[in-house]
């Protein structure tokens, strides 16, 4: 009986300026506005009016057989809210239909976790805020950024009564076991993790238009005969990826839309197939045992580590730097200068930062908009030794 | 195995060279002989330098010779006279220097047992020419600059692009130092891309350091003061004028800092003048042309080296600061961007983003720390030896 749980993130940065040494004391003004409008009138038009259009057309289509997870990250919304209210208004639309699960996590997209607990805890609570006031909906299940998951970080999650988490099936941590089940985490008795099934999440979200792969081109029919091959040894499947797999990472030419719109419909065809939503998954499995994440793990590149934001010793400076503010900037009471430092957290300029890519393919250099991880450092540091000068 | 035996051209050899020319020849030369195969190097003149690894002949040598070739059989009577006044009346000039080359070079081609004609930039085209008429044997045309690269574009010498052209155009392939280069090559002269090969340059680190002058002492104001290098000469192609407004905007925010400007060239004394002009004078210090343990030196002493050049077909100083421990910053407008990737880049016309990338690599120690690290591990990569296989690789094809 596999349960496919479809859980998509989206997100997007508030961009940084081209933010020179000269403007330091002089502009505090940090984000690229009108390259952030850009970057968001594309993905609009490219990915999420259509997708949402299709995953609303589906779950009327499958009368509430089809379901799905989000992840809406608060700068998204934010910057939503003020550039394309209609890409809201059809969030709101699938939310109503009920078969809609929205996934906890920090309004900023940040790191907090490994920085301050107490930061961590008000950015979860902005993002429930928001949630609530544009969905009114609330929570159940939580998923940290970039799919950060440890022993400690599920129990802090636990305590703030959080019933669900999610995380990376990485080998490292599975070993012999499969992601296909439900889990509990080593000192985390009560919540329940779900774990990515990281090959076949990446078939659609990695190899999908990938013209040397040996299973191109991939249809919804064979995607669901995998689904099925996965009956009797597995209860369900987590597919995580980014929404923007849909007509932005896999442009609309790939046929990546026509593959969603059928693949519910390949799947829903076995009878022991269903979708379900990670709030349901925990009701209708138990835990097949439990796992250990000492350290943190995290969906990304091979190392499924943290090393893609803080692999090197600019990004560890800049994240230092950014946090050593926090005391400063909490009995400053400067509601601008607060935000601000939040929207600075966002693990994107981090991202930005990583030189890994110099030798692992291009990946981060698709993401950047930078010349260069240097200048991403640069630009950020300028800023943060603005905001401490107005500290002061 | 037969070793293949290359008759290469060149104009200058270290420790007698001006710049990167000589430095890249002695590196290629160096690492094609490792790869087995032999080089007769010829140089335009006699001059006290010496290499374990190729036989250097100097064109100069036996200039009586020289009248036996330039005989009846090439020439009619009027070219006859023309030319052995050309060979004995002396230099009157740089393009006469060069057809006098040209000449020479044809009794060594005749002298020589060879398979291939190696010739590098314009200065030595005509010599390669020659060499490929007397022997019919192939003609590999390396391009280290262009006369565009030189004179920024401006001013164009037509003598020299005639040369460079026919140079490209008689060669059985071109090497060019850069994709940068090689996108001039079939653009400003109209030469098929299939004939250009990109070959980049590379890091010589074992050449030996003999001492000529006394050594730069820069301890006591390193002490006190962060340094910034310019290190080329000071030609419109290097782009030393934004150098030194890019200088003035980073006293404004920094006083701790000190230009050094090392090289000498055309435009010293309107540098001098530009810095005094900026107000700046006391923040820079010219040091004339270094070589060898001193230029080892001022590398070394730099906190950042930048190369703000306005065309550049490769950059050789941008490797040889990295090899040193000093970060860079290069001119997008260069063939070495495309092999180093741990600098930062500037467009050289953009003071305020030089300034400013030179001000974020002062302060911001973590910056300056990665890119020496992760550039020296990068340089460490780019070797001769890389070089003289992909030009081995051309050798092969062209006589296949």
């Amino acid at each position: 009986m596999p349960s496919v749980c479809l859980y998509l993130q989206t997100h997007q940065p508030f961009r940084l300026k081209n933010y020179s040494v000269f403007d330091i004391g002089g502009d505090d003004d940090y984000f690229d506005q009108q390259r952030n409008y850009d970057y968001l009138a594309r993905i609009t038009r490219k990915s999420y009016l259509r997708t949402n259009k299709i995953l609303l057309d589906l779950i009327r289509q499958h009368q509430g057989h089809f379901k799905i997870a989000f992840g809406l990250s608060g700068v998204l919304l934010e910057q939503l809210e003020k550039h394309f209210p209609e890409v809201i208004g059809g969030f709101q639309e699938l939310v109503k239909t009920g078969c809609c699960e929205i996934l906890a996590e920090t309004y900023h997209h940040s790191l907090a976790y490994l920085y301050s607990p107490e930061e961590f805890k008000a950015q979860i609570a902005l993002h429930r805020r928001k949630i609530k006031s544009l969905f009114g909906y609330s929570p159940k299940a939580f998923r940290n950024t970039e799919l950060m998951l440890s022993n400690e970080m599920a129990r802090a999650v636990e305590e703030m009564g959080y019933k669900t988490i999610l995380g990376e099936g990485a080998d490292y941590i599975l070993g012999w076991r499969s992601p296909n089940y439900v889990y509990k985490i080593n000192g985390a008795p009560k919540i329940k993790a779900l774990l990515r099934n990281y090959k076949l999440s990446d078939d659609i979200s990695f190899r999908f238009s990938t013209r040397d792969w040996s299973e191109w081109p991939l249809t919804a029919e064979k995607f669901a005969a995998w689904v099925r091959g996965i009956h009797g040894h597995g209860d369900l499947i987590n597919l995580f990826m980014d929404y923007e797999t849909f007509g932005e990472h896999q442009w609309e030419e790939t046929g990546i839309f026509e593959f969603l719109k059928n693949l519910p419909g390949e799947i829903l065809k076995y009878p022991e197939n269903n979708f379900q939503n990670p709030s349901d998954v925990i009701k209708l499995y138990k835990p097949a045992g439990e796992l250990d994440f000492p350290h943190i793990v995290t969906w990304a590149d091979t190392e499924r580590d943290l090393s893609a934001w803080l692999g090197n010793k600019m990004q560890q400076e800049a994240l230092n730097k950014i946090y050593s503010l926090e005391t400063q900037i909490k009995k400053n009471k400067n509601e601008r200068i607060l935000e601000q430092w939040r929207k600075l957290q966002t693990s994107d300029h981090f991202y930005y930062m990583c030189v890994k890519w110099f030798a692992d393919g291009d990946v981060h250099k698709y993401f950047s908009p930078y010349d260069s991880p240097y200048d991403a450092f640069i630009v950020f540091m300028n800023i943060f030794n603005d905001l401490k000068l107005r500290l002061a | 195995m037969k070793k293949l035996k290359v008759l290469m051209f060149g104009w200058e050899f270290p420790p007698f060279n001006s710049g990167g020319l000589g430095v890249a020849c002695y590196g290629l030369t160096k690492a094609l002989a490792k790869q087995g195969v032999e080089v007769i190097f010829v140089l335009p003149k006699k001059i006290n330098c010496s290499a374990d690894f190729c036989r250097i002949i100097f064109a100069d040598e036996n200039p009586v010779d020289a009248e036996k070739i330039i005989s009846a059989a090439y020439l009619t009577p009027d070219q006859y006279g023309k030319v052995t006044r050309q060979l004995f009346m002396g230099a009157r000039g740089l393009v006469d220097e060069v057809v006098r080359y040209g000449l020479l070079a044809r009794q060594i081609a005749e002298r020589e047992d060879f398979d291939i004609i190696h010739s590098h930039d314009w200065l030595c085209y005509p010599a390669g020419i020659a060499a490929k008429e007397v022997s019919g044997k192939p003609l590999v045309a390396h391009i280290h600059a262009t006369e565009f690269d030189r004179t920024g574009g401006t001013g164009v010498n037509q003598q020299v692009y005639a040369i460079e052209k026919q140079g490209f155009e008689t060669a059985d392939r071109i090497t060019a130092v850069s994709d940068f280069t090689r996108q001039k090559v079939v653009e400003y002269y109209g030469i098929n891309p299939a004939k250009v090969k990109v070959v980049h340059n590379a890091l010589e680190r074992e050449r030996s350091v003999q001492n000529f002058e006394t050594i730069l002492n820069l301890s006591g104001l390193k002490e006190k003061f962060k340094i910034v290098l310019f290190l080329g000469r000071l030609t419109l192609q290097k782009g030393p004028d934004y150098f030194l407004r890019a200088a003035a905007k980073v006293l404004e925010k920094s006083p701790d800092v000190y230009f050094i400007m090392a090289g000498s060239g055309d435009m010293e004394a309107q540098l001098i003048n530009q810095s005094i002009d900026l107000g700046i004078a006391d923040r820079v210090i010219f040091t004339g042309f270094l070589r060898d343990q001193n230029l080892a030196r001022v590398y070394q002493m730099a906190d950042l080296y930048v190369m703000p050049s306005v065309s550049e077909p490769f950059g050789l100083t941008a490797l040889e600061a990295l090899g040193h421990g000093t970060p860079v910053i290069i001119s997008k407008q260069s063939g070495v961007s495309e092999v180093i990737k741990n600098c930062l880049r500037v467009d050289f016309w953009d003071i305020n983003q030089m300034a400013g990338k030179i001000l974020a690599v002062l302060n911001y120690p973590v910056l300056k720390n990665t890119l020496k690290e992760n550039g020296a591990g990068e340089v460490e990569k780019i070797t001769w030896d890389n070089s003289a296989v992909a030009c081995l690789n051309i050798y092969n094809e062209i006589l296949s």
